[in-house]
């Protein structure tokens, strides 16, 4: 399955990159996926948004549009193709 | 105490100006800025006046910590009773000229009657004069600034003004200071043109008394490290500024576009946040006084056009609500109000709410008087309709009446996405429950800065909750409702409360003031502050029926997207949030709630 990455606010300033995909064969954990892009970008992303196992406050992960927050946190095992949305500390307006 | 204990009053008919001393009691039951001057206002004017009488009081109120270094301490308050809602109105405003205000020597300026010819008032450390400003009419907030600096020769004076939107009693109109803050929404700067009063400029030396000098600096250094150190407050809100809100808002599935029929906006790469930094648009950060976050924008165009903004909120009501994806178009209109003095907000909204008037056949095509055809999507009416508005011109003159008295207008009010006839912002309800109980009991109307449930509920500040959840989200309104109306009362920016906690204004106040709050003790006077202004509406004529959402949000489910199927659940929400408020069933303070708030 291909599981496309968006990324956002500084994160995007700062890579320069908007969107990637993963490909994969078996199902993975939001926190596995993040090392992948991790892995692909050749840039550790997590620091930008856990801090010690934790969802740092303000970080947003979605997939397709849904907070895993509200799932199983970093533990949201994604299963078929989706879009994930990946959003580090923001703000508001 | 942090205050100058003087409150100038002046009366714009006999030219009048007296100063009066402010009750120090007073300041401690209602803290400052929105609380004090409401407490003023509700005292002094009946609730059921015409908002355009000379019986309307105008009333510019510093906050406890205006003019101090705590972080953001340069907000002040206008409160008077709004044209476009028939509610109390306050409007909150930052830059600069706040803390230069309180530096004349003065906490709070009450403008009372109305004046025969356009005046403005200028105040030199408690000199003040009402000069004639004959010269001012009709000229931009722009061009009004840059005249009156020129005129007071004080490099270090600010300005607050209306442009033409408030001279032609536009019911969207606000007031700008600094050129491009505003004390934009309920309609303040009409009831300052019904006043004919055109502009304040103010100018002084006077220093804000700490009562714990110390330890006060040393809170504030302390607070000013938590804003930084906060991935929200700390880098987010300076590198992308409000519109970093575009994306999360949209791929959330809550971003109101083509007038509240959906709820995602495909145009949203060519106008997002991310947009405006890589198309090039953004200059520089722009920070208020005493403000360590910086997310004002300081944009120029490749036209070379230079302005502030779009911030979250015009971005949106311009862009996706009107399904609006040039940003350049965007970007100008938001310049425009800023220019002429109207509420990007309402503004955009009213247009948008035009659009659909117009494709269902309600508005004809010759009232457009060969104007450019108001469909979504077309970019050339921001401007267009933007002047109209202001000026009243053709079919301006409905819409610079609001959204709400345009589709009334038209036999068809159920088209306006408003609150108490107030244009709601960009977060969708049907996405978000509890910031649309939020929206639906604001006292000033649709409104997200009375309670900005955004920040729990899809931010996860201070922690995460779940949007479509309703339970507990009563209490999660109340909470913010009453912290919003200290922080409003303070003189400090709301967004400092994604990164501190009532303690840490609690903390602030308190070693400024010398007032010793408890946590509990100054809530509860946030919730005073939240009661006084429910009973100026209820006593103006407002009852449970107006404490609602239009029907659009409460009947039709968002068509596609995260939230799909989903409506606002208002009805069960509404009858817990009333008890948890201590007001009967019909949304009236009980006896022992007003007692037990001193009311």
């Amino acid at each position: 399955m291909i599981i496309h990455i968006k990324l956002f606010a500084t994160l995007r300033l700062k890579l320069g990159v908007a969107g990637l995909e993963i490909e994969t064969d078996k199902p993975v954990t939001i926190m596995q996926l993040l090392e992948l892009v991790s892995q692909k970008l050749d840039t550790d992303i997590i620091p930008e948004l856990i801090e010690n196992g934790e969802i740092m406050v303000g970080t947003i992960l979605l997939i397709n549009g849904k907070n895993i927050f509200h799932a199983d946190k970093l533990e949201t095992l994604i299963t078929e193709e989706c879009e994930v949305s990946v959003f580090p500390p923001s703000g508001g307006g | 105490m942090s205050y100058h204990g003087k409150i100038l009053r002046i009366n714009l008919a006999t030219k009048e100006i007296k100063p009066e001393n402010l009750s120090k009691d007073l300041a401690k039951k209602y803290i400052g800025g929105r609380g004090l001057g409401t407490k003023i206002f509700s005292d002094e004017v009946d609730p059921k006046i015409d908002a355009f009488s000379p019986e309307n009081k105008l009333i510019f109120a510093t906050g406890a910590l205006t003019s101090t270094i705590a972080p953001t301490g340069g907000r002040y308050m206008v409160i008077t009773k709004s044209p476009l809602t028939g509610t109390i109105a306050s409007s909150n405003s930052g830059g600069f000229f706040g803390h230069k205000l309180k530096s004349t020597g003065y906490d709070v300026l009450i403008f009372e009657n109305k004046a025969e010819k356009p005046c403005y008032l200028y105040i030199d450390d408690e000199k003040a004069e009402l000069r004639d400003a004959a010269h001012l009419w009709g000229k931009d907030t722009h061009e009004t600034t840059d005249i009156l600096m020129g005129e007071i020769g004080e490099k270090t004076a600010k300005v607050a003004c209306i442009g033409p939107g408030g001279e032609n009693l536009s019911l969207i109109s606000g007031i700008m200071n600094d050129k491009n803050r505003a004390a934009g929404r309920s309609g303040v700067g009409a009831v300052m043109g019904s006043k004919m009063l055109k502009a304040i400029i103010v100018s002084g030396k006077h220093k804000t008394l700490i009562d714990d000098k110390e330890a006060f600096n040393k809170a504030v250094k302390e607070k000013i490290k938590i804003l930084k150190e906060n991935g929200v407050t700390g880098e987010g809100l300076p590198t992308l500024g409000t519109k970093v809100l575009d994306n999360i808002i949209n791929s959330s599935g809550l971003y109101p576009t083509r007038n509240f029929q959906k709820a995602q906006f495909e145009g949203i790469d060519e106008i997002s946040g991310e947009a405006l930094v890589e198309k090039g648009y953004l200059v520089k950060n722009v920070a208020c006084y005493a403000c360590p976050i910086a997310c004002g924008r300081l944009v120029e165009l490749p036209q070379g056009k230079i302005g502030e903004g779009p911030e979250y909120e015009p971005g949106w009501a311009f862009g996706a609500l009107c399904e609006i994806n040039d940003l350049n178009a965007i970007s100008q209109a938001n310049f425009m109000c800023n220019e002429l003095g109207v509420d990007p907000i309402s503004v955009g909204v009213t247009i948008a709410t035009a659009m659909e008037l117009y494709e269902k056949g309600y508005i004809k095509k010759e009232e457009l008087e060969k104007g450019p055809e108001l469909k979504f999507g077309n970019s050339e009416a921001l401007l267009y309709y933007t002047k109209k508005l202001v000026y009243k011109e053709g079919i301006g003159e409905k819409m610079a009446l609001g959204s709400y008295r345009l589709a009334e207008s038209y036999g068809h009010p159920e088209l306006s996405m408003t609150v108490k006839k107030m244009e709601i912002p960009a977060y969708d309800p049907r996405g978000v429950q509890g910031q649309g109980l939020a929206y639906a009991t604001s006292n000033r109307g649709g409104c997200h800065v009375r309670a900005y449930l955004i920040a729990p509920e899809i931010v996860g500040a201070p922690e995460k909750l779940d949007p479509q959840e309703i339970k507990g989200k009563p209490e999660w309104v109340k909470i913010f409702q009453d912290l919003t109306a200290v922080i409003d009362s303070s003189g400090l920016c709301l967004f400092t409360s994604f990164a501190l906690g009532a303690p840490d204004y609690a903390d602030l106040l308190n070693k400024a003031t010398g007032f010793n709050y408890s946590v509990d003790e100054m809530m509860q006077a946030g919730e005073r502050i939240w009661n006084m202004e429910r009973l100026f509406n209820l006593k103006s004529g407002f009852t449970t029926k107006d404490d609602t959402l239009p029907k659009r949000l409460l009947e039709e489910p968002i068509p596609a997207g995260p939230n799909k199927g989903h409506v606002h659940r208002l009805g069960e929400l509404l009858p817990d949030y009333y008890k948890l408020r201590g007001w009967t069933e019909d949304g009236i303070p009980t006896d022992e709630k007003l007692k037990e708030l001193g009311l």
